[in-house]
């Protein structure tokens, strides 16, 4: 018996559909719920349904929910808005879409809500595996924007195990509630200004500076014994309370409103994450940074997330030019060879996935000045462009920053070996923010 | 003269109206049909099975915001007024519908609670099978009718308690 597996299934539903387009009436969507059957709801009747309807099921094999369902037709549903109008549909060849059933991770596949603060930047800081000195990079740099005078938001959504906090707020720093708080009590309407108050705490490691830095963390010093029971109530999605990532929006939007900084840092959860999804493709960052470290395991991890973005084109023009690999603990020997290695690897992950290629010849415009202005829209980067997506922004390495407690007040650290670490990150923001005045 | 339901066109206030209340109606007559089916009243008991489950299944797409309800508690749209054996093509597809359409954190414990889509679950069931005889009706076929019901009506119960229904 040949077994039809997951993968198979859809490649078949979606060579089906494009085989029949013609006589289904042109408007597909291939459906898979949430345990991967499928269905084709179709656009019209045909004659011949009951005959296409059990040539599917059995191509299908045991991912088809039998011939009598396999096919929907639009006149025939009572609720065809919920396939034909979902927010979720990707195009995936002329006249098929696809609509993937998700029980987490659906916010991968979403494009950016959108921002009703634009006042400030917004800057996610994303790895897609722990470990590799995220919260670290983001306490240095919040340090050195506030010497250059700016007012720097923190937001810690690194909710499942909190770090970011840590680093930047002692205990009695802490305010009395968190991210979590706000979840809750937004569940029963109770998520206001005055619960926004409570939820900042200002960082010691701003001191002496001219700027600030203003810390949200995941929980504050109210009901840390029922941490746990506010985090498993985070994805619940109250009636009109929107999902998870729209309420997250919606949070930061009204801390921004309120503290009105000239920065937003969002330590962001690592792996492919709900909360991660959130704050790289749908807050509306005005940069995700990609850490990552040269080993197969991160480059194989982030194919699999970028595998999931290419599928959509038109979701990924909504945040691709804000994405940024972050070339994060450069050894201390042998840097010019890692880094070279680094974007390659680098590279070789965005023209894959993210770059638009050159079109074959047959499509290309023939008239000179439209092949110009079609090869200068195109969203692609030569490998040496410093400026791309893919080039690595590096954050070398050094021992003494494996202990580095930034708010002790003696220091192990120099200022002067911070900048050797974390100097062309610092100019990389520095960057950021003259774009961002200007773009205002 | 409509008596009842909904006012007429043009008209805000309509002192006929009555109010609709799918997540009460499903709680009220799922419980009616159970204890019809104990004394052994079977035929109006799988009648109301029917009727709670498409009661339960209205406050469910509702309570999803699949459906809309108006003030007087009814679906704005024609289309979402069908009993479970209206227009027999869309009642065919709306199980399936149903399954196709469950996403997010809770859908896993809906689906593992709702009926299956196919075999259709309520397969044969009609509203006029209120006017049928005692005896009229096949009692294998009446069985599955509760059962998917219940099994309906418990999603249902589910929904009201993690939120999905208000």
């Amino acid at each position: 018996v040949t077994r039809v597996r997951f993968d198979q299934a859809l490649e078949w539903a979606l060579a089906f559909a494009a085989e029949h387009r013609e006589v289904l009436g042109g408007d597909m969507v291939v459906v898979r719920d949430i345990v991967g059957r499928i269905r084709l709801a179709c656009a019209a009747r045909p004659k011949n349904a009951e005959e296409l309807a059990a040539k599917l099921h059995l191509l299908l094999g045991a991912f088809s929910v039998g011939k009598d369902g396999v096919l929907l037709f639009r006149d025939e549903m009572m609720l065809p808005h919920t396939v034909f109008d979902s927010r979720d549909l990707a195009q995936v060849s002329e006249g098929v879409r696809l609509l993937e059933r998700q029980v987490t991770g659906a916010d991968w596949t979403r494009g950016p809500l959108p921002r009703r603060s634009i006042t400030s930047a917004r800057v996610t800081f994303f790895g897609i595996k722990g470990g590799v000195g995220r919260s670290t990079a983001l306490v240095a740099v919040a340090r050195h924007l506030a010497e250059q005078g700016e007012r720097v938001l923190v937001i810690d959504l690194d909710l499942e195990s909190p770090g970011v906090t840590t680093s930047l707020l002692p205990a009695d720093a802490l305010p009395s509630f968190g991210i979590c708080d706000w979840f809750v009590e937004d569940d029963v309407g109770q998520a206001d200004v005055d619960l926004l108050r409570e939820m900042v705490g200002t960082s010691p490691l701003a001191a002496g500076t001219r700027g600030e830095i203003r810390v949200v963390p995941a929980l504050g010093t109210t009901g840390q014994d029922h941490y746990a029971a506010k985090l498993s109530r985070l994805y619940a999605a109250p009636p009109g309370k929107g999902d998870t990532a729209e309420r997250l929006g919606r949070m930061v939007d009204a801390l921004e409103a309120a503290e009105r900084p000239t920065i937003t840092l969002l330590d962001s959860r690592a792996g492919i994450h709900d909360i991660a999804a959130i704050a790289v493709t749908r807050l509306g960052a005005t940069a995700a940074l990609l850490f990552a470290i040269d080993t197969p395991q991160t480059w194989m991890a982030y194919r699999l997330l970028f595998a999931a973005w290419h599928k959509d084109a038109k979701l990924l023009r909504g945040f691709r030019d804000g994405l940024r690999v972050v070339a994060a603990q450069i050894p201390e020997t042998g840097r010019p060879e890692y880094l070279e290695r680094l974007l390659d690897h680098s590279s070789r992950l965005f023209s894959d996935y993210i770059y638009e290629s050159d079109p074959d010849e047959v499509d290309a415009p023939s008239d000179a000045e439209d092949a110009l202005s079609a090869a200068l829209d195109r969203f692609n980067f030569d490998i040496s462009d410093e400026g791309a997506p893919h080039a690595p922004v590096p954050i070398y390495w050094a021992r003494i920053f494996q202990d580095w407690d930034p708010t002790a007040e003696q220091q192990s650290v120099t200022p002067e070996q911070v900048v050797g670490s974390f100097g062309p990150f610092f100019k990389f923001f520095d960057e950021l923010l003259v774009r961002e005045v200007v773009d205002t | 003269m409509v008596l009842g339901g909904r006012a007429p066109a043009g008209i805000e206030w309509w002192p006929m109206a009555i109010q609709t209340d799918f997540k009460d109606a499903a709680q009220r007559l799922v419980a009616d049909a159970v204890m019809l089916w104990e004394v052994g009243t079977k035929e109006t008991a799988s009648h109301l099975a029917g009727v709670s489950a498409e009661s339960a299944l209205k406050s469910l797409l509702a309570g999803m915001g699949v459906i809309v309800l108006d003030t007087h508690g009814e679906p704005t749209l024609a289309l979402w007024r069908a009993h479970l054996d209206d227009r027999p093509p869309k009642r065919k597809h709306l199980w399936n519908e149903l399954h196709a359409h469950l996403s997010g954190p809770l859908a896993p414990q809906m689906l593992s609670l709702l009926p299956p889509a196919t075999p259709e679950p309520f397969a044969g069931w009609e509203l006029r099978h209120r006017y049928v005889r005692r005896g009229g009706l096949g009692e294998e076929q009446m069985e599955a009718w509760m059962y998917a019901a219940i099994a309906v009506c418990h999603a249902h119960e589910v929904a009201i308690s993690v939120g999905i229904v208000p």
